[in-house]
């Protein structure tokens, strides 16, 4: 009977709290007309949807902006510089009409607000540097080269910021790769796709680094460019009483077997152990700051761990189950 | 616009003499002639009364090379007339060889030129003349890709009408020529590819007054006047823009039996501002029978462009002139019966040298004063004739070494100091003969130069061997040439600025008639 009830009370608990809200940001709300852009030239100084921040920086002297503009053109076989607010797919991620195009001078960066864990983004080549490492221009070479062998590639580094803490993990991605010794495996990327940002846990800013393999005495000769749509980040992690790490941590992380938490105001709450997809793995509903946690049953991964107080202040950290 | 004449566009079939003025000049010609000058100019036609000269000439080369031009000499009472005209095309479809060992075609490169020069003088009095020159080409060429591009579909087109007046009085003891000169340039880029379509206009208006004499106790004394105005309008300046230039020079000159000693001055304005002031001291001496010595200082300039000046983005207002001192030494064997030498040495540091580079806060480039650049070389010349029996032999070769130093650590464009300029080779050896018999000439000529640094990547050194073989024919009062040339005998595969290739071995065939 008593076990009936704790399995009875298990699965309401599982039921109440159900599968976590992820939130995705997708410009759609710059409700722009077809063929059209926002480069900062209203001096707003950036672009906002949900919790995410798009600095832009407008130079009116010459005309010229850097890191990120709105747009919403469709030209996708117009080359060079004319054509620098395209995607290459003609639209947005999933056929939306909105994205956005970063031109990455020294650095884009992109701000999240409050201290969440950004889960995923969607990435793609602009139409100018797409055709620019496609067939060459005046200034940039064909990816491949004269040969068609050059180990070319144009590469976006992403990287995460905490509380102006630099996090550790970096991640990469090809937005053209002609490094392989088969040829027929050199690809430019030419469609919406999809990177998980989970590796950098919380975060409030990233920041997005292209570099090429085509550079010259005046700095990188590849178009500066790359597109951006559908940002994603783990709603139920947000929290304006979310009692920050300073005074809480946990550990070891990663952890094999056990995980302890140690805090300066953290006495005791409700313990609730959520997966990727937000989908609760573990609950401890009276859970005490100096008991161990046993995770040796979960599979590797990532999961998030959230402690609700008696008086609703939460604490949420994530952690790696090796 | 970028403060340069494209050389490629000068057809030197128009011009009768091409001088080639290796040293420092500004004090001489004025703005830009840090480290020379080109002076292209037609000889004066004979003193004879209705005197008619015609020349044709037609030519054929390869990879579609086609050329024409004619010269008709007119010379009747007072009146002397040239006209030249000339006309060239080509497809320049050559191929060449890619890194991968591929060949592969030159493609969009059609080129052909059209060009009208006339002179026309009236000789008013024994010592007086007015003559009218005027110079109208029309240019188009197609732009062809680079050997890491697909496709290209640029093309250029330039327009040129220049227009010059000049009134000479000649003298015993003095000389005066006043000119004045209108050049209307038009030039046109478009790339339908990336939706450029540049149309960039440019009138430039010129007055220049010379007045020489020479005084009896061995001094000749110059004195020059020259004002120009010159408005550029572009789609890639705010508006139209014009800026003046005016300058005041002199120069006295001093004649001993032996040597001579000439001191120049030059003093440049501007309509913003930028003024220059440039000196220059010559010392030339016979230390011998047979060799003479130069010596000579002096401060070259160089006003920024107007591209430098207006560009948008980037152009830059504040841009100070390029400035520095310029010294050469120059050392010439000259006597009839034994080669012909020369040797000079020179230096030259020019502070502000302008560089485009980042501006901050942008992603735009934009001119700044950034660099200094010490210039620093020898040059060796020597030609040699031989007379032997009916064969004549002329040799002439060529050396220089050059250190051209960038003497600033730059970023962007990423520059070391003590790096040398980009595209200036350290080493360049030319070296030609040419053999005479009877109305045979051969001419086989050669160069070499080192290898460059280029923006992107480093270019090798190369030599490239040309011949010529004339043959003529005097019929009376009718002569006949016939010519055929060979160039780039060995077909190098070469280049001179990176992913751009260049033609290698290419024939020409050409007849000249002359009455």
């Amino acid at each position: 009977m008593k076990r009936t009830l704790l399995i009875t009370s298990f699965i309401l608990s599982m039921t109440t709290l159900g599968v976590a809200q992820v939130e995705t940001t997708d410009l759609e709300s710059f409700n722009l007309e077809i063929d059209t852009f926002l480069n900062g030239s209203d001096f707003s100084g950036g672009f906002s949807e949900n919790r995410i921040f798009l600095p832009n920086s407008y130079e009116d002297t010459y005309g010229s902006w850097s890191g990120w503009s709105i747009s919403t053109m469709t030209d996708n076989t117009t080359a060079g510089f004319t054509n620098q607010y395209a995607c290459i797919s003609g639209s947005g991620a999933n056929g939306s009409s909105h994205y956005a195009t970063s031109f990455v001078g020294g650095g884009s960066y992109m701000l999240i607000e409050g201290d969440i864990i950004p889960q995923k983004i969607s990435i793609n080549n602009s139409t100018y540097a797409y055709l620019s490492m496609l067939n060459g221009d005046s200034f940039a070479k064909k990816f491949g080269g004269e040969s068609g062998d050059d180990p070319d590639f144009f590469l976006l580094t992403i990287k995460a910021y905490s509380n102006g803490q630099l996090k550790a993990d970096s991640l990469d991605f090809y937005l053209a790769d002609y490094r392989a010794t088969d040829n027929s495996l050199d690809y430019i990327i030419d469609e919406w796709t999809e990177i998980d940002l989970s590796l950098f846990l919380r975060s409030d800013s990233l920041t997005f680094n292209l570099s090429s393999s085509d550079n010259g005495a005046f700095g990188m000769n590849t178009p500066s460019y790359f597109c951006a749509d559908d940002i994603k980040i783990d709603d139920i992690l947000y929290s304006q009483d979310n009692i920050h790490s300073t005074t809480t941590n946990l550990y070891p992380n990663p952890t094999v077997d056990m995980l302890q938490i140690e805090s300066t105001t953290l006495r005791n709450g409700q313990l609730t152990i959520y997966n990727q997809q937000g989908q609760v793995i573990k609950a401890i509903g009276k859970y005490n700051i100096t008991d161990e946690i046993d995770v040796r049953a979960l599979p590797h991964g990532q999961y998030y761990i959230e402690i609700k107080a008696h008086d609703n202040t939460r604490w949420v950290d994530s952690f790696i189950k090796n | 616009m970028l403060g340069v004449s494209d050389l490629s566009l000068v057809p030197s079939q128009l011009f009768d003499q091409l001088q080639v003025i290796k040293s420092g000049s500004s004090a001489d010609y004025g703005n830009g002639a840090i480290t020379g000058a080109i002076d292209l100019s037609n000889s004066e036609l004979q003193q004879q009364n209705n005197h008619v000269a015609l020349e044709v000439n037609i030519g054929a080369g390869s990879y579609g090379l086609r050329q024409g031009g004619l010269n008709l000499n007119i010379n009747k009472n007072k009146w002397q007339s040239t006209t030249k005209l000339y006309t060239a095309s080509s497809e320049n479809d050559f191929p060449y060889i890619l890194d991968s060992g591929q060949t592969r075609n030159n493609s969009h490169a059609n080129f052909n030129t059209k060009a009208w020069l006339q002179s026309l003088s009236y000789q008013l009095k024994s010592n007086q003349k007015i003559s009218f020159q005027s110079w109208v080409q029309r240019t188009f060429r197609e732009i062809p890709p680079t050997t890491t591009q697909n496709i290209s579909e640029a093309v250029q087109e330039d327009k040129v009408n220049r227009f010059i007046l000049d009134y000479e009085v000649n003298n015993k003891s003095y000389a005066l020529k006043t000119q004045i000169a209108f050049f209307d340039e038009n030039n046109i880029y478009e790339d339908p590819q990336i939706l450029i379509n540049n149309q960039n206009k440019f009138h430039r208006i010129i007055s220049k007054t010379k007045f020489s004499t020479e005084l009896s106790n061995n001094y000749i004394i110059s004195v020059l006047a020259e004002i120009s105005n010159t408005k550029g309008q572009s789609e890639s300046y705010e508006d139209t823009e014009s800026l003046t230039n005016y300058a005041l020079s002199g120069s006295i000159k001093k004649i001993w039996s032996s040597s001579h000693l000439k001191l120049s001055m030059r003093q440049a304005r501007n309509s913003l501002g930028n003024s220059f002031l440039s000196p220059s001291l010559l010392f030339n001496q016979d230390i011998s029978p047979l060799w003479n010595l130069q010596a000579k200082v002096s401060r070259e300039y160089r006003f920024p462009t107007l591209n430098e000046l207006f560009w948008r983005p980037g152009g830059n207002s504040d841009l100070l002139s390029e400035h520095g001192w310029n010294q050469e030494l120059d050392l010439r064997c000259n006597k009839p019966e034994s080669p012909n030498i020369r040797m000079s040495i020179y230096h030259r540091l020019i502070n502000d040298w302008i560089l485009w580079s980042p501006i901050d806060g942008t992603f735009f480039y934009g001119p700044f004063n950034i660099s200094k650049v010490r210039s620093y070389g020898t040059e060796l010349q020597v030609n040699h004739s031989l007379n032997l029996e009916s064969l004549t032999v002329d040799l002439n070769t060529a050396y220089s070494y050059t250190i051209s130093q960038n003497l600033t650590t730059i970023k962007t464009p990423k520059i070391n100091a003590g790096d040398q300029l980009f595209y200036i080779p350290r080493h360049q050896l030319i070296a030609g003969i040419t053999n005479t018999y009877k109305n045979i000439t051969l001419t086989i000529n050669g160069a070499y130069l080192s290898s460059t640094e280029g923006i992107i990547e480093t270019l090798d050194g190369y030599t490239l061997i040309n011949a010529y073989l004339y043959y003529d024919m005097d019929l009376s009062s009718h002569a006949i040439q016939l010519s055929v040339g060979i160039n780039n005998m060995t077909d190098t595969n070469y280049r001179i600025i990176e992913r751009r290739p260049m033609m290698g071995r290419n024939v020409s065939v050409n007849i000249k008639y002359k009455i």
